[in-house]
């Protein structure tokens, strides 16, 4: 008797829950649509702005690779999220994931260097700058005016030059925020449905 | 006395490049590319327009790249035929033209070479305009100076490339200021070639390249904001050459932000007017259906210089409007296609007409 009384309250309550997470699903999904159709829009006034032979597939990087990634765990498939390589060269040290990297040169060296070793890893060969690799070339003397400063090693905005128009930049903003939105939607569409198959099952308890 | 020669050796190619001008797409036209509702429908539109030949064995459906490429074809061989038929002094003020292309593709190849790209897409990439006979061995220099004494000597860039010879390593912002000073000497040297060529080719070239000049005076200054670039740097970025050399170009490397932009801009008379109701902060085309953006502005400008290079005759600028109004073209169709193909029509409209 007491069971047949707690059910159809526990149902309601779980039915209130997925309806939540509908409409969080929803605006969730809505938002990021919003976030995504601009960065799209942003990429096309990029291209109008900067010409359109600057702005395409041809100046991508030949050496490209994630710097996100999305991590799934293995017992917990919900347990989603995104893990960023943001490697960062301060002042020729390198610091960020994956501890301590090779030092390396300027465009020089690092096609000289290229050709002769094929066991580099593709981290050891990035460089954003010259200015760090100066201290490995000898009797060089540092220039008067060399700033401190810490680049992103990664950033594919440099594939299309260091003058790039601000949409291009916007656009780049828009993607990158907009990824952490999908692993969010992903994990809000593995709770729903997780949900969904509970309350169907205490539904059929009640009916049996 | 201009006059009584000029037919001889560039009438039939002024008569040629007007013919072209009365192809481009006007205003009516546009209406109609604005009310397509897919790509095709745009495909089906454009068969009216020189471009036609050049999209109708394209399979369907057709991306915003693609077009781009084709009429960039279109316009590449309108322009040939040009080239192919000009005998100086016609033809040299058409190769004059080509060099800025020429430094581009010098660029894109150092670019690519320095990202590991293959050698062949590289080559297939540049634009057909600035292709010179040494430029597929820029893909194994390694240095500014290889890159001079290897490749570059021989080709028309050769005498630019004298403020760049300080650079060392080929990275991405030594890259970046041999490009802007490759097209700073360019713009010197083709606006000192128009002031040799004598009226009136001179003063109608002198307010196109100005505005250029100008144009990338304050492209430079905004695009640098955020960047390793310093402002000793940017400054020698900009030609010396336009409405804004000396001083406000002298203002403009020290600023910081965008509403400093704005506030220099606004103490010149012709740079006033295109300020209002400009939107500086949003992207090109505009956030909102009427948002301006100060590029439009520019863009609209060039094409009124660029008409009423037209009112004249006997002059050779016309060759270079019509080839500049044909870039503003593309570039219009292009962003009505990338409007279309993105379901985004209220902006459909922030395209400069031309007629």
């Amino acid at each position: 008797m007491s069971e047949k009384t707690s059910n159809p309250a526990s149902i309601d309550n779980q039915l209130f829950e997925l309806f939540d997470c509908v409409a969080e699903y929803q605006q969730l999904r809505s938002s990021s649509n919003i976030l995504l159709r601009q960065a799209f829009f942003d990429l096309a006034s990029a291209k109008r702005s900067a010409g359109y032979q600057w702005i395409s597939p041809d100046l991508y990087s030949g050496r490209a690779h994630a710097i996100a990634t999305v991590s799934i765990g293995e017992e917990h498939p919900i347990d989603m999220r995104v893990v960023r390589n943001n490697s960062r060269i301060d002042n020729g040290n390198e610091k960020g994931q994956g501890g301590d990297r090779e030092k390396t040169d300027g465009g020089l060296k690092r096609r000289s260097r290229r050709r002769l070793s094929s066991d580099e890893s593709e981290h050891a060969k990035l460089t954003a700058s010259g200015d760090e690799d100066e201290e490995d070339l000898p009797g060089d003397t540092e220039k008067p005016d060399k700033k401190q400063r810490s680049v992103a090693v990664n950033d594919p905005l440099l594939w299309f030059g260091m003058l790039v128009p601000p949409t291009l930049k916007a656009a780049q903003s828009g993607f990158v925020s907009s990824l952490d939105k999908f692993v969010q939607l992903a994990q809000l569409k593995h709770r729903l449905v997780q949900q969904q198959q509970a309350l169907q099952e205490a539904m059929a308890g009640t009916t049996a | 006395m201009n006059e009584i020669y000029f037919n001889a050796y560039a009438g039939y190619l002024e008569g040629v490049v007007r013919g072209y001008r009365d192809g481009l797409i006007t205003a009516p036209q546009y209406l109609n590319l604005t009310q397509c509702e897919t790509m095709d429908d745009l495909k089906l539109q454009l068969a009216t327009t020189d471009y036609a030949s050049f999209l109708q064995n394209e399979p369907s459906p057709m991306s915003t790249s693609t077009l781009s490429a084709r009429c960039t074809d279109a316009l590449v061989a309108e322009f040939q035929y040009l080239q192919q038929n000009a005998a100086e002094p016609i033809s040299k003020f058409l190769d004059y033209i080509t060099y800025g292309y020429m430094i581009d593709n010098v660029i894109l190849l150092i670019t690519g070479t320095l990202h590991e790209r293959d050698t062949h897409d590289l080559l297939e990439k540049c634009h057909p305009l600035g292709f010179f006979d040494t430029m597929p061995a820029l893909c194994v220099a390694t240095t500014v100076q290889d890159l001079y004494s290897t490749v570059l000597v021989d080709s028309p860039l050769a005498g630019y490339f004298r403020e760049c010879l300080s650079a060392e390593d080929l990275n991405e912002l030594n890259i970046e200021i041999i490009r802007n000073t490759l097209h700073k000497a360019y713009l010197e040297d083709f606006y000192a070639y128009c002031q040799s060529l004598g009226e009136p080719t001179a003063s109608i070239m002198s307010d196109i390249l100005k505005l250029e000049a100008d144009r990338r005076t304050v492209n430079i200054t905004i695009n640098s904001f955020g960047t390793e670039l310093s402002k000793d740097d940017r400054a020698k970025l900009y030609p010396r050459l336009g409405n804004m050399y000396p001083e406000a170009q002298t203002r403009l490397a020290r600023v910081d932000d965008i509403d400093q932009v704005k506030a220099i801009l606004e103490q010149y008379s012709e740079y006033k007017a295109m300020l209002v109701g400009v939107s500086l902060g949003a992207s090109s085309g505009g956030t909102g259906a009427n948002d301006v953006t100060l590029e439009d502005r520019f863009f609209a400008r060039e094409v009124q210089f660029n008409k009423d290079s037209f009112e004249q005759q006997f002059h050779y600028g016309v060759f270079y409007s019509w080839l500049r109004l044909k870039e503003q073209e593309i570039r219009n169709v292009v962003w009505v296609a990338e409007c279309i193909s993105q379901q985004q029509k209220d902006k459909i409209n922030n395209y400069t007409s031309i007629y």
